[in-house]
């Protein structure tokens, strides 16, 4: 029977948890909250703890817990720069010495801390944003950052090699609110998250970025979503309660050689898998993507995990067949935060079956999952 | 509030009907559990205050006990209102009025829906939308302003 074994409870938040991200390496977690502040959690000693040698027995599911346990320790707060809700955090990809937190106070603030520095200092204060801001993301590169928020927009910045980042472009195409941002794996695209039900994937066209394709379907808000690691596939979930699987197909081919005219780059993307509403019975919030093991067959395409308001954290294999693409149901945690809300489900890259999960109890914890 | 012009100047007022609760041995009990019904949750929210108007919702019929419906056992509770008139702006104003008498009051375990009751309003659905977005009532809540007219509204509701 497949299972999710909680492995640390990471305590400290004064409010709801928003978001919870991994490091690069894996070995530390940032979470961001209503408190205003960002942590960053490490374990005592992180080899030892995702080898599952801790010495200690797993410990049992305990919807009460509340202290911060399993070796983990806070290890970073930054409390100082935002006045409203943090609502988003990223660390750099490529050195990991970056941080990025977006606010509902409107802007995104870039940490840095040199090494065997101190403290995070504050290097950059990314403003332009009428509202709040919902979240960031940092380009695989490292040099572009993307922001967006309950303005409608999607902005990308370039990171200027000193710590500070310009603006290039400010996208005015979602007609509601824009919840979340992702970069694609391994191409240059971004996928923004929407009120107004659609998912945007955004190409540089060599002038100006500009939306690639439009991705409808969902009945309502669509909170987020997750790319495949190979970044074959997308993954969407919404406030319908259905999970949707996107794929890229070859756009048609625009005419003949001598078409003459100049045509939008374009992108046909098409939905090959929904999970029912049926599954879900409240509104989804995060979605995450665990590739499939080294050695698995061929259509093996991983794990996919959702944090829900009902509360529960559920597991899905997916599997390609065919055409389409078929996702199964193998576990649900009911009450992964007690009774709260889980905002955020993050599968560790670096380690995988490892989950990292936040919610509105003020609470992160590392899940083990075993298949 | 100074608005000159009122959305609805001429609303309906209804009598309050009032309905003595009567009591049984379990209610004196320590140990036995309470659950939490629709009539509990209507007490919390039929003296909430209009914003136009020094009425509570529950003369102006804008909050009924009949559109309450409370699971005690799952945590859910979804409140259906009444706008005055299908074009009321005050509306998501309302909506959010109730949803945070309702988080300081009930358990933290209740998911509470909040919806226009169907065919009352022009923009129920942007409505329904706003009102049960978490992040923007979240967001909602962090604005001064805006705390400050809920709570007015709130005030004579304790």
């Amino acid at each position: 029977m497949a299972r999710l074994v909680l492995n640390a409870v990471l305590a400290g938040h004064e409010g709801r948890v928003w978001q919870a991200s991994w490091d690069t390496a894996g070995d530390r977690l940032a979470t961001c909250s209503g408190d205003r502040s960002a942590r960053i959690w490490t374990p005592l000693a992180p080899a030892l703890f995702f080898a599952g040698a801790q010495g200690a027995e797993a410990m049992e599911l305990d919807a009460g817990e509340q202290q911060t346990s399993g070796s983990w320790q806070c290890v970073e707060t930054i409390d100082n720069a935002h006045k409203r809700t943090v609502r988003s955090v990223a660390f750099e990809p490529t050195q990991g010495r970056a941080l990025a937190t977006a606010s509902f106070d409107g802007t995104t603030a870039i940490w840095e801390k040199e090494p065997g520095g101190d403290a995070y200092e504050c290097m950059a204060t990314l403003e332009g944003h009428e509202n709040e801001a919902k979240s960031v993301a940092w380009s695989p590169s490292g040099q572009l950052l993307a922001t967006c928020g309950r303005d409608k927009s999607v902005w990308i910045w370039e990171s200027n090699g000193e710590g500070d980042f310009d603006c290039i472009s400010v996208l005015m195409e979602h007609l509601q609110d824009v919840k979340m941002v992702l970069w694609h794996p391994t191409d240059e695209l971004l996928a923004s998250f929407s009120y107004d039900n659609t998912i945007r994937i955004w190409k540089d066209d060599g002038d100006d970025w500009c939306t690639a394709a439009t991705l409808t379907g969902h009945m309502s808000t669509v909170w987020g979503g997750a790319f495949s690691p190979d970044g074959r596939y997308l993954a969407s979930v919404s406030d319908d309660r259905t999970v949707r699987i996107w794929t890229q197909r070859a756009a048609a081919a625009a005419g003949g050689a001598d078409a003459g005219f100049y045509v939008q780059p374009t992108l046909a993307y098409e939905c090959v898998a929904t999970v029912p509403d049926s599954v879900h019975t409240r509104a989804i919030y995060s979605v995450s993507w665990c590739g499939p093991a080294a050695g698995a067959p061929a259509d093996d395409l991983g794990l996919l995990a959702t944090g829900c308001s009902d509360n529960a954290v559920r597991i899905f294999r997916v599997a390609a067949a065919g055409a389409r693409v078929g996702v199964e149901l193998v576990h649900t945690l009911e009450n992964a935060h007690g009774l709260s809300d889980v905002n955020c489900v993050q599968w560790n890259q670096a380690h995988p079956g490892w989950l990292a999960t936040c919610g509105d109890d003020g609470t992160a914890r590392i899940w083990r999952f075993e298949p | 509030m100074n608005i000159t012009q009122k959305i609805n100047d001429a609303p309906l007022v209804y009598a309050v009907l009032s309905q003595a609760r009567e009591s049984s041995a379990s209610d004196m009990d320590d140990s036995v559990h309470d659950p939490i019904d629709a009539e509990e949750v209507y007490e919390l929210i039929r003296s909430i205050n209009d914003p136009e108007h020094p009425l509570t919702l529950e003369q102006l019929r804008v909050t009924n006990r009949e559109h309450i419906v409370v699971d005690d056992g799952a945590g859910r509770v979804l409140i259906e209102f009444t706008p005055t008139i299908p074009h009321c702006s005050m509306a998501t104003l309302i909506g959010l009025c109730i949803r945070v008498r309702l988080l300081r009051s009930l358990p933290e375990r209740f998911k509470v829906d909040i919806r226009v009751r169907q065919g009352t309003h022009q923009s129920e659905g942007d409505v329904n939308k706003q009102l049960n977005d978490k992040e923007r009532v979240a967001a909602a809540l962090e604005n001064t302003y805006l705390l400050d007219v809920v709570n007015q509204c709130l005030a004579t509701a304790a």
